[in-house]
C-alpha cells in the first residue's frame, strides 16, 4: 500500500516532528510513502474568512497535485474535511470536478486511514502515562472520526486512557477566529483546560496542530502540568520510533 | 436598548467582564442541555423523527406560496382574519390599528421573538398603547429594559437578586429572592393585566395549513390566558412558520419541548383556529394573523442559506454552543442571538450592519449537531462570511492579507519564501519568545515556528536512511 | 396596503423559489423505519397504557388516582380540596362534574359550586380568577407523554381548566391513547383547530432555572381514572 502525505501548515512551520512521526508509524505499519513536492496550504484560513473566490488556485494546484494517488493522508481533521467536505463549496473548473470527487474517497485523516482503511488496530506500542483525548471539531463532527482515535490509543500497552468532561467541547482555536476574538477564544481554551486538569491526565491528546497548538499555548503560559501531543507522536513514542 | 451587531467586538469584551453573568449563562446552558439530552436519548427513533421533520420543512419552504395561500383561506374559514405585513413598519401598523380599533389602552403579550424582531412594543408604547409582556422571564427584561438574552428563557443572563431588586423597585413589592415568591408576585401583578387588558398579542410556533389554525407552546399558561381572556387576539408569525397540517404536528411536538426545555411535552400546547363560538360568552371576539415578511422572502432566494428558514426557535443550539456559553445573548446585539442568531443577523439587517455576526463563531458544529431540524449552521456561517467578503464589509487590512496570502500559497516558491520569514524574525526575539500574534499575547501562547520545517527535515530524514 | 403587500410577498417568494434548494437530504428515506418505530410505540394492552399514563403524570408533578365510582370520585375529589383548602369549586357546566360536586357539598355545606357555563363572560372571568379549585372534563388523555386534550367546542367553558389554582381532571378509561399520532388519526374533522393539551401544572423556571410549579395557571393538577360513571 502506498501513500501520498500531505503536511498542512502549522505541521510543516511549527511541529514538523509530528509529520516525521506520521511518516514513521505508517511505514513501522508496513506503508508505503510519498512525498509529494510543491505542496503548500489547502486554503483554509482563508476559506473560513470567506475569500473563495482567492483560493480557487489554491484548491485547483492541490486536486491537480494530488490527482491519481491512491490515498491521501494528512494528519489534521481539519484540512481533510477542508478538501472532503468544503472544496464542494467552491466555484473550481468545472474540468477538475470529477477530479475532486475521486479526490474526496482518497484522503483521510490519519487516525481515520490506520483503523478504518489501513486496518491497523493495533502497531503494540507501550506508553506507561495517563492520557486523555480531546476531540478536534473538524475530525469529529465533519468527518464523524470519534472512535478510530480512541482505538488507536487505548490499543498501547500499559497507558491509562481517562476520558475527560466535554472532550468534543470546542478549545476555542477556529483559525482566524482566536485572532479575531482574541479574549475569547482565550476563555474557551480555560475552559477546556479546566476539563483537562480534572481528568488528572499526563498527556493530552489531539489528531489537530491547531487544537493543540492553542491548548498547549494556554497549559504552558499557566504553567499547568499537562503536556499536549498529537497522536501521532504518541504512537511513535510508544513504538520506540 | 439600542443594540447593534455592528458593536459586537464591544459586546463580547463588556460581556467577557461581566463574570456574575457569564456564570449564569454557563451554567443555564449546561443544565438545558444535560436535560435536553436526557429526553432527546430516551426517544429511540429521535434521529428518525428529525430526518421526518426537515423533509416536512423543506417541502414547506419549496412550495411557500402555495402552503400560504392555503393557509390563508382556511384561517379564513375559520373565522380568523389575516394579516400580510411587508416589513416590520407595515406589521406594526397592522397591529396598532387593531388595537385602536378596539379601544385597547394596553395589551398583554405573551412570548413573541417575531415582535421583538418588528420592534412592536416601542411602537405601541409611542402610540400610547402600554404593552404588557407576561412571560416570566420576559416581564423581568421589560421591566429592566434589556431585550432577551435567549430565544427561550429570556432572563437566563439575570441572578435571583437582580430579579428581586427589579420586582421591588418597579412593582413595589418587598425585596425577595425565593424563586416561587418572585414567581407569585408576577402572578398576582400580571393576573389584573390579564382580566382588563381588551387585545392579547402572541407569537406562533406553528401555523397549519390546511386546518388554518395556529400553534402556541408554552409552560407557564399565560399565552393560554392572553390568547382567551382579551377580546381580541393577535398572532404576529413569521411567513416560514408554516407547517402542511396536523398530522405533521406531533412530529415537531416530538421535537420542539425535548430541545427547548428538556420536556417531553410543554405544559401548555394551544391551537387556535379561530374565535370563540357565538353565545359561548368566552373566547376572544376577534383572531387576527399577522403574516410578517421582513426578508424572508430574500432570505429564500438563496438555494443553500434558505436552510436557515427552517428554524423553530427552540434555543438547543444556543445552549450547545461555547461561544454563546462564554458571552450570553445579549453580545449579538439583536433579537436572536447564539449560533443561527449569527446566521440570521447579517441576513436581515444587511451585510454591512452585520457584518462581525457570522465571524462570532469557531465554527465547531455543536449547533448542528443539537440542531432538531440538524441546520447546517456552520455551512451558512462560512458562506454568509464569503457575502460579507463579497460587500467589501471585511477589514481593509485583512482583505489585502488574505489576497496576499493566497497569492502566495498557490505559488510554492513564494510560498516557501513568506513563511520562511516568520521562523528567522522569531530567532530575532530574546529567548524562547513565539511570534507576537494578536490574540496570543495575554494567558496564552502561540506555538513557535520551527527552524527548518518538514520538507527539510523529511529530507535529511530520507538522506540519514539512504 | 395590506393587499398590495400580499401580493408583493407571494411575488417574491415565487421569484425566490425559482432557485433550487441546496439542502442536503434524501427525501422520504426514512418513512417506512419511522412508521416501524412509532407502531412500536404502542402499547400491549390497556393496563400498561394506564401504568405508562401515571408514570408520565408523576414525571410532571401530577397525581393520578383510580376512581371506581362517582362516590369514589367525590371522596377523592373532597380529599384533593381540602389540601389546600379551597371553599370554591368549579365545574364547567352540567354533567358528572357537578354531580360529584353536589355529593361533595352534601358532605361539606359550606362549598360554593359555580357553573362556569352559567355566568356571562365578563363575571366568569373575574369570579374564576379569585383562589378556588375546578373538577373538570377533558376528551383524551395521552399516556405516553401524560397529556390531556381539551376540544373547545365540547365544553361550556375553558376557562376553569387554566384559571382556578387546583384542578381535578376526570377521565374516562376509553378516552386515554397511545400518544398524539394516535390522537391526530380519532380527532373529529370538524373540531376545528381549537384544543389544549395540558400536560401537569403551568411552570416556569425562568429563575435561575428553578422549577417552580404554578405560574399564571394552575400549581396542582390532580387525575382521576373514573372506572364507571355510576
Ligand atoms: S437553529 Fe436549530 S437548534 Fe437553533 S434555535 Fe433553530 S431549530 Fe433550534
Amino acid at each position: 500500500m502506498k501513500v501520498a502525505i500531505f503536511i498542512p501548515c502549522l505541521t510543516e512551520h511549527m511541529y514538523p516532528e509530528t509529520g516525521l512521526s506520521m511518516v514513521k508509524v505508517l511505514r513501522h505499519a508496513g506503508i508505503e510513502i510519498e512525498y509529494v513536492h510543491g505542496q503548500t496550504c489547502c486554503g483554509q484560513p482563508a476559506f473560513n474568512a470567506g475569500y473563495r473566490d482567492e483560493i480557487i488556485p489554491i484548491a485547483e494546484r492541490f486536486i491537480r497535485l494530488f490527482r491519481g494517488k491512491d490515498y491521501v493522508i494528512a494528519p489534521s481533521g481539519s484540512c481533510t474535511a477542508m478538501v472532503r467536505v468544503f472544496y464542494r463549496e467552491l466555484d473550481i473548473d468545472a474540468a477538475l470536478r470529477d477530479d475532486l470527487d475521486d479526490l474526496c474517497g482518497r484522503i483521510f485523516e490519519f487516525c481515520e486511514f490506520m483503523v478504518d482503511v489501513a486496518k491497523v488496530d493495533s502497531l503494540g506500542g507501550r506508553f506507561p502515562h495517563k492520557a486523555t483525548y480531546h476531540d478536534s471539531c473538524h475530525l469529529s463532527r465533519e468527518l464523524g472520526v470519534v472512535a478510530q482515535p480512541r482505538k488507536l490509543i487505548s490499543s498501547i500497552a500499559d497507558i491509562d486512557f481517562v476520558e475527560m468532561k466535554d472532550s468534543d467541547a470546542c478549545c476555542g482555536f477556529g483559525g482566524m477566529f482566536s485572532a479575531k476574538f482574541g479574549q475569547l477564544s482565550t476563555e474557551m481554551v480555560a475552559r477546556k483546560c479546566e476539563n483537562i486538569v480534572e481528568s488528572g491526565a499526563e498527556y493530552v491528546i489531539g489528531a489537530d496542530a491547531g487544537c493543540l497548538m492553542n491548548i498547549g499555548g494556554y497549559l504552558r503560559k499557566n504553567h499547568l502540568s499537562p503536556q499536549t501531543m498529537h497522536i501521532a507522536d504518541l504512537l511513535a513514542k510508544s513504538l520506540d520510533l | 436598548m439600542d443594540k447593534t451587531p455592528k458593536k459586537i467586538k464591544k459586546y463580547v469584551r463588556q460581556a467577557l467582564a461581566d463574570m456574575p453573568v457569564r456564570t449564569a449563562v454557563a451554567n443555564a446552558a449546561e443544565t438545558s442541555v444535560a436535560s435536553r439530552d436526557k429526553i432527546a436519548g430516551g426517544i429511540p427513533y429521535w434521529e428518525l423523527v428529525r430526518r421526518k421533520v426537515r423533509s416536512i420543512k423543506k417541502d414547506v419552504l419549496e412550495h411557500l406560496d402555495e402552503y400560504l395561500i392555503e393557509f390563508e383561506s382556511n384561517c379564513q374559514a375559520n373565522g380568523i382574519k389575516v394579516h400580510w405585513a411587508r416589513d416590520g413598519a407595515s406589521a406594526r401598523e397592522i397591529v396598532g390599528k387593531i388595537a385602536r380599533d378596539c379601544g385597547a389602552s394596553m395589551v398583554v403579550k405573551s412570548k413573541s421573538l417575531t415582535t421583538e424582531e418588528v420592534g412592536l412594543n416601542a411602537y405601541l408604547a409611542e402610540n400610547g398603547i402600554e404593552p404588557v409582556e407576561t412571560d416570566l422571564g420576559e416581564c423581568i427584561v421589560q421591566l429592566l429594559g434589556q431585550i432577551p438574552s435567549h430565544l427561550v428563557a429570556p432572563a437566563l443572563h439575570l441572578s435571583r437578586q437582580d430579579i428581586g431588586r427589579v420586582f421591588q423597585d418597579k412593582l413595589g413589592v418587598e425585596y425577595t429572592e425565593d424563586p416561587a415568591e418572585l414567581t407569585e408576585i408576577a402572578r398576582v401583578h400580571l393576573r389584573q393585566k390579564f382580566l382588563s387588558a381588551r387585545m392579547g398579542i402572541s407569537g406562533a410556533n406553528f401555523g397549519i395549513a390546511r386546518e388554518g389554525c395556529i400553534c402556541v407552546v408554552e409552560n407557564e399558561c399565560n399565552a393560554r390566558l392572553t390568547v382567551s381572556l382579551p377580546k381580541v387576539h393577535v398572532a404576529v408569525m413569521g411567513v416560514e412558520k408554516l407547517i402542511p397540517d396536523m398530522a405533521a404536528l406531533p412530529y415537531f411536538l416530538k421535537l420542539l419541548p425535548a430541545s427547548a426545555t428538556g420536556q417531553k411535552s410543554s405544559s401548555y400546547v394551544n391551537i387556535i383556529g379561530g374565535p370563540g363560538r357565538e353565545g359561548a360568552g368566552e373566547g376572544p371576539q376577534e383572531v387576527h394573523v399577522v403574516l410578517l415578511d421582513n426578508g424572508r422572502s430574500r432570505i429564500l432566494g438563496d438555494g443553500q442559506l434558505r436552510e436557515t428558514l427552517m428554524c423553530i426557535r427552540c434555543g438547543a443550539c444556543l445552549n450547545s454552543c461555547p461561544v454563546y456559553r462564554q458571552i450570553g445573548g445579549h453580545a449579538y446585539g439583536w433579537v436572536y442571538m447564539g449560533p443561527i442568531g449569527s446566521a440570521l443577523i447579517p441576513q436581515y439587517l444587511g451585510e454591512k450592519e452585520g457584518r462581525y455576526a457570522p465571524s462570532l463563531s469557531s465554527l465547531c458544529g455543536a449547533c448542528r449537531e443539537i440542531c432538531p431540524l440538524e441546520i447546517n449552521i456552520p455551512r451558512h456561517l462560512l458562506k454568509l462570511r464569503n457575502k460579507v467578503v463579497r460587500a467589501k464589509q471585511s477589514g481593509f487590512f485583512e482583505r489585502i492579507a488574505m489576497k496576499l496570502w493566497a497569492f502566495a500559497a498557490a505559488r510554492p516558491l513564494v510560498y516557501r519564501f513568506v513563511t520562511w520569514f516568520p521562523g528567522k524574525f522569531q530567532m530575532l526575539l530574546p529567548g524562547k519568545r513565539a511570534f507576537p500574534a494578536p490574540g496570543y499575547m495575554g494567558r496564552r501562547a502561540i506555538g513557535r515556528f520551527d527552524s527548518k520545517g518538514f520538507a527539510k527535515r523529511f529530507r535529511r530524514m530520507e538522506r540519514k536512511n539512504d | 396596503m395590506t393587499d398590495s403587500d400580499r401580493n408583493d410577498i407571494l411575488a417574491d417568494i415565487r421569484s425566490s423559489l425559482e432557485i433550487a434548494s441546496d439542502i442536503p437530504f434524501a427525501v422520504g428515506a426514512d418513512e417506512q423505519p419511522l412508521e416501524g418505530a412509532l407502531a412500536a410505540e404502542l402499547f400491549d394492552d390497556p393496563q400498561t397504557m394506564r401504568t405508562r399514563f401515571a408514570e408520565e403524570l408523576a414525571a410532571v408533578s401530577a397525581d393520578f388516582d383510580v376512581l371506581d365510582d362517582q362516590t369514589a370520585a367525590a371522596k377523592w375529589a373532597g380529599e384533593v380540596l381540602a389540601v389546600d383548602g379551597f371553599n370554591t369549586l368549579v365545574v364547567a357546566e352540567e354533567g358528572i362534574c357537578l354531580d360529584i360536586a353536589k355529593a361533595i357539598q352534601s358532605d361539606r355545606p359550606d362549598l360554593e359550586i359555580i357553573v362556569a357555563g352559567d355566568l356571562d363572560g365578563a363575571e366568569r372571568q373575574a369570579r374564576l380568577a379569585q383562589p378556588s379549585a375546578a373538577l373538570v372534563e377533558v376528551d383524551y388523555a395521552l399516556a405516553d407523554i401524560g397529556s390531556l386534550v381539551v376540544l373547545r367546542d365540547n365544553t361550556a367553558s375553558m376557562l376553569p381548566h387554566f384559571l382556578p389554582e387546583s384542578v381535578m381532571v376526570i377521565v374516562r378509561p376509553e378516552q386515554l391513547l397511545a400518544n398524539q399520532f394516535e390522537l391526530i388519526k380519532v380527532l373529529p374533522q370538524d373540531a376545528g383547530g381549537n384544543m389544549v393539551f395540558i400536560t401537569g401544572p403551568s411552570r416556569t423556571a425562568d429563575v435561575e432555572k428553578v422549577l417552580i410549579l404554578g405560574a399564571h395557571g394552575p400549581r396542582r393538577v390532580s387525575v382521576g381514572m373514573l372506572e364507571s360513571a355510576k
